[in-house]
């Protein structure tokens, strides 16, 4: 096979071949900086616990969130720390995505449900139903005990991870308040991540979605600055919160029965 | 493709059976790759004639047809079947990246084949811009640790390669008995690339597990280093065994083994080939954990 003799089938097989990878090479180029359709974390969406890694490293700056969608930057998605949607449904339950994201890998997780503090929030007594978690890309298939116990229960990993993403209902979180108008209540919200040493005390971030919230409360934090929660559009958030003193307490007005 | 997508879509649906599908089709193509790195590097370094055997040819060509089928399936199973997000972001990017290496290196088949000797660094690079489009869609192309892990991980794939490929390409010439002249040229090489291969791996697979695992504790009580373990277990099996093969053969051919060519007996040349045919055979349930480790590997 010398190249002073090159049949013409072989020309041809040279040119095709140069043609289809200068093709292929424009298509992976002009791929390369689309994202896939999954849609932003919404706890209405299953997409939600999908645990992509945010392909933030290689994109430009965080770009700002628009009213009424869910954070995509910040603790627990694009650097170190914990990430909570929450949307009350109108019994004044909560579906919940809890994601968390470390620098070091851990391979457990100490949940416990969040605890009342405060007047008005001693009467909730939360619980965690359909406990669903993925970490690192795998399905966690150890799962919290039924009822968490107030002093929390420790999960296993099956595989140290940098990011898990649990989704949850939590129950029993809200406390009608009374006398109020229609509806109010003080609701308790999660996480339900607690520190441990391996996780250590990283920041927080909890976002609200559904219902009418009229504040959050961070009682935990100093008195001027438990009036923790800030509006953007439809989502409330609070401050950054140290995970060790992330107690937050909504109050709200649950949706209507039979509102879209 | 369509069709064994949508089978596999439809088999999957409901049953979380992406996942295994994922992992079968990644383990073709850990086959894939090595039949096109291996069979080129085979050509280009080790190979001491001038002509090329059809054998060479058509493993390339499989090799090559193989790895486009599981690089479309990789991609798509790995989005749950869902085509319009198969092909977008990195890892689209990089399974076309791939398609387009494979094309440029099939068009230049009569080069990377018949003339792979005077070819040899134009190859070389090839090779290792095929290898490196395997790494950017994997573990080792994240942060901490990325030169180590990306290093590491080229060294494994381009060893891996080498020596599997090299494996093949002796069980192409043994199996037929054909043309076992070339054994006293190939065999003395081939000899010194398995055992740089084999520390080559080694090294590369230590330090690989440990960046993506974090820490030794890590690695010694997550499943990834659970399977990690029976990968280096099936690893020393298979060296264990090839060795035994191979001195046997040697025994039956009153020689060394890397003396085994066309004078020696009949019967000590098929030990041989059932030796290294073995030897293949368990590297293929390495691949088949290397496949699995991929859905162990904890994010970074």
């Amino acid at each position: 096979m010398g190249v002073n003799c090159v049949p013409r089938s072989v020309v041809v097989q040279r040119i095709l071949g140069i043609v289809v990878a200068a093709v292929l090479a424009v298509f992976a180029m002009l791929v390369s900086g689309r994202s896939p359709s999954t849609a932003p974390p919404d706890p209405s969406s299953t997409l939600a616990v999908t645990p992509s890694t945010p392909e933030t490293s290689t994109s430009a700056a965080p770009t700002p969130t628009p009213p009424g969608a869910a954070a995509t930057t910040g603790p627990g998605l694009t650097e170190p720390g914990i990430h909570v949607v929450a949307q009350s449904a109108v019994d004044g339950s909560l579906e919940v995505v809890e994601r968390v994201r470390v620098g070091t890998p851990v391979s457990t997780l100490l949940l416990a449900p969040p605890s009342p503090r405060g007047a008005g929030s001693a009467g909730a007594t939360p619980t965690i139903t359909g406990f669903q978690a993925q970490a690192g890309g795998l399905l966690v298939t150890d799962t919290p005990m039924s009822p968490l116990p107030a002093d929390g229960d420790r999960i296993e990993l099956p595989a140290p991870a940098t990011d898990i993403t649990m989704r949850y209902r939590l129950e029993g979180g809200a406390d009608r308040s009374q006398p109020a108008p229609v509806g109010r209540v003080l609701i308790l919200l999660p996480p339900v991540t607690r520190p441990d040493p391996a996780l250590g005390d990283p920041a927080v971030v909890v976002e609200v979605i559904g219902g009418t919230v009229r504040n959050l409360v961070c009682p935990d934090l100093p008195v001027s600055d438990q009036l923790c929660g800030r509006q953007r559009g439809t989502v409330w958030s609070t401050t950054t919160l140290p995970l060790s003193r992330s107690s937050v307490v909504a109050q709200m007005d649950l949706p209507q029965p039979g509102a879209g | 493709m369509t069709v064994l997508v949508s089978v596999v879509t439809a088999t999957g649906d409901g049953q979380d059976l992406f996942p295994l599908f994922t992992g079968v089709a990644r383990l073709l193509g850990y086959l894939a790759f090595v039949l096109v790195i291996g069979t080129t590097f085979f050509l280009a370094w080790l190979w001491p004639k001038d002509s090329v055997e059809w054998v060479f040819i058509r493993l390339f060509y499989g090799g090559a047809a193989l790895m486009l089928l599981t690089t479309v399936l990789v991609a798509v199973l790995s989005t749950s079947g869902s085509w319009a997000d198969a092909f977008v972001g990195r890892s689209g990017a990089t399974a076309l990246a791939r398609l387009s290496i494979l094309a440029l290196g099939v068009g230049f088949a009569w080069e990377l084949l018949g003339d792979a000797r005077r070819w040899r660094i134009p190859i070389l690079i090839w090779q290792l811009v095929l290898i490196e489009s395997f790494i950017v869609d994997s573990d080792a192309w994240r942060e901490p640790w990325l030169v180590v892990k990306v290093l590491a991980t080229t060294g494994h794939l381009a060893a891996t390669g080498a020596w599997l490929g090299g494996l093949l390409a002796l069980a192409a010439i043994l199996v037929p008995s054909a043309h076992l002249e070339v054994l006293h040229d190939v065999l003395p090489r081939f000899s010194i690339i398995a055992i740089a291969s084999v520390v080559t791996l080694v090294v590369t697979g230590a330090l690989h597990a440990l960046a993506v695992a974090g820490s030794v504790t890590a690695l010694m009580t997550s499943t990834y280093g659970v399977v990690l373990a029976v990968k280096v277990i099936v690893f020393g099996v298979m060296l264990l065994l090839g060795n035994v093969g191979r001195r046997y053969a040697a025994r039956l051919a009153h020689r060394k083994v890397t003396e085994i060519d066309e004078s020696a007996s009949d019967q000590s040349v098929r030990v041989f080939a059932v030796a290294v045919g073995a030897e293949f055979a368990l590297a293929t349930a390495v691949l088949a954990t290397t496949a699995a480790l991929v859905h162990f590997a904890p994010a970074a």
